[in-house]
């Protein structure tokens, strides 16, 4: 391994470590969906699939849709409320006195660019739309795969109804349906959980050299500081 | 803080693309689905006990031999089936189909050989799944 690859992926083994995690992650969740989807149709007297139908079927774009629009719902959340809410003591948040959007000084907007700024940075609408970026594309993404859960929710749930014959639901009435609240809520919860246990837990205790938590020594009262 | 990256966000975009175009593949094998059905009924109509089996689920094949302790084709004709009448619409979701006629509800399953009839000669019911006076076991 050339020193360039060597220096490439020590620059980005976040991204890496967790892409790989990603992927090896989805594929076990397709072999395991997959055999268990097989495991179902058997048990009901009805016909397996090869797993090419498996990947393109409601099932698995719903079971992999759910959990992706509750994880970009927390990022957009996180990334919106800790404009304005705050946690004393907690390396989550930034100082107390700090809330809301901040200055074009404080975020090097404007004139206060810098030249090693990003080009929208330097002021005008391209600046105001920057500015929220992060946010609309995990908004945006939130959005479509909560949509993609309802449609595949919805075709999955009706493939339930068939094999039990009874008729379909429109997607419309599966929007009201519990299954469509149950599949959304039940992640909804834990990564709300996930948060707020992580802002608190992160007041209190530490992870030395982790850029999530304080520093060891550092005082429990003091907010806003990364480690 | 909690830190999304660039290369994230490009591959859950480009996930979403795929499941987009996953789920909202419109229903292809409605004119399978139909054709087997129909030829399920078109066999009971015409007598033909041999066609109509080999349109019917393997399961469903099993309790009509079982309940009548006859093979499928004998089986199958002694159930007297109604007409169904003219194909009202079709409704494909996965590995499961129903069929509306006029007169009767036939609901599918797609197997590795292709679709087959898993209940026929349906009949609505005021609360609960519809009543099938064929089907699998």
């Amino acid at each position: 391994m050339g020193r360039a690859v060597r220096t490439f992926v020590r620059e980005n083994s976040l991204s890496l470590f967790f892409g790989m995690l990603f992927a090896a992650s989805l594929v076990g969740q397709a072999f395991a969906g997959w055999h268990q989807f097989n495991a179902d149709q058997v048990a009901e007297g009805l016909g397996s699939i090869g797993l090419g139908s498996y990947l393109t079927s409601a099932d698995f774009a719903v079971d992999v849709a759910e959990n992706w629009q509750s994880e970009f719902l927390q990022f957009w959340l996180y990334l919106t409320a800790t404009v304005w809410l705050v946690q004393r003591g907690s390396p989550e948040s930034k100082e107390l006195d700090k809330v809301g959007r901040e200055s074009d000084e404080d975020q090097l907007v404007g004139e206060y660019a810098q030249d090693d700024s990003p080009s929208w940075a330097r002021g005008g609408w391209r600046t105001r739309v920057y500015s929220s970026s992060l946010a609309m594309v995990m908004g945006v993404i939130f959005l479509a795969s909560w949509s993609v859960q309802s449609v595949a929710g919805w075709a999955s749930y009706n493939q339930t109804r068939l094999e039990r014959m009874q008729d379909p639901v429109s997607w419309g009435s599966y929007l009201l349906n519990a299954d469509f609240w149950n599949r959304t809520l039940q992640n909804w919860q834990s990564e709300f959980l996930a948060i707020a246990t992580m802002a608190v837990l992160a007041i209190y205790l530490r992870q030395r050299g982790s850029s999530q938590s304080k520093p060891v020594g550092e005082a429990h009262a003091a907010t806003g500081v990364d480690g | 803080m909690v830190r999304a990256r660039g290369s994230s966000v490009a591959t859950a975009v480009v996930g979403l693309v795929v499941l987009v175009s996953v789920a909202g593949c419109a229903n292809s094998q409605d004119g399978e689905v139909r054709r087997v059905a129909d030829s399920f009924y078109a066999a009971v109509g015409s007598h033909d006990g041999g066609a109509a089996c080999d349109a019917l689920a393997p399961g469903t094949v099993q309790e009509l031999e079982e309940s009548a302790e006859a093979p499928c084709r004998e089986a199958i004709l002694s159930e007297d089936l109604p007409g169904a009448g003219a194909v009202g619409s079709v409704h494909v979701f996965g590995t499961t189909a129903q069929v509306r006629y006029g007169d009767d509800t036939a609901f599918l399953s797609r197997f590795q050989f292709g679709w087959r009839v898993m209940a026929a000669a349906c009949r609505p019911q005021p609360h609960g799944p519809y009543d099938c006076q064929v089907k699998g076991g």
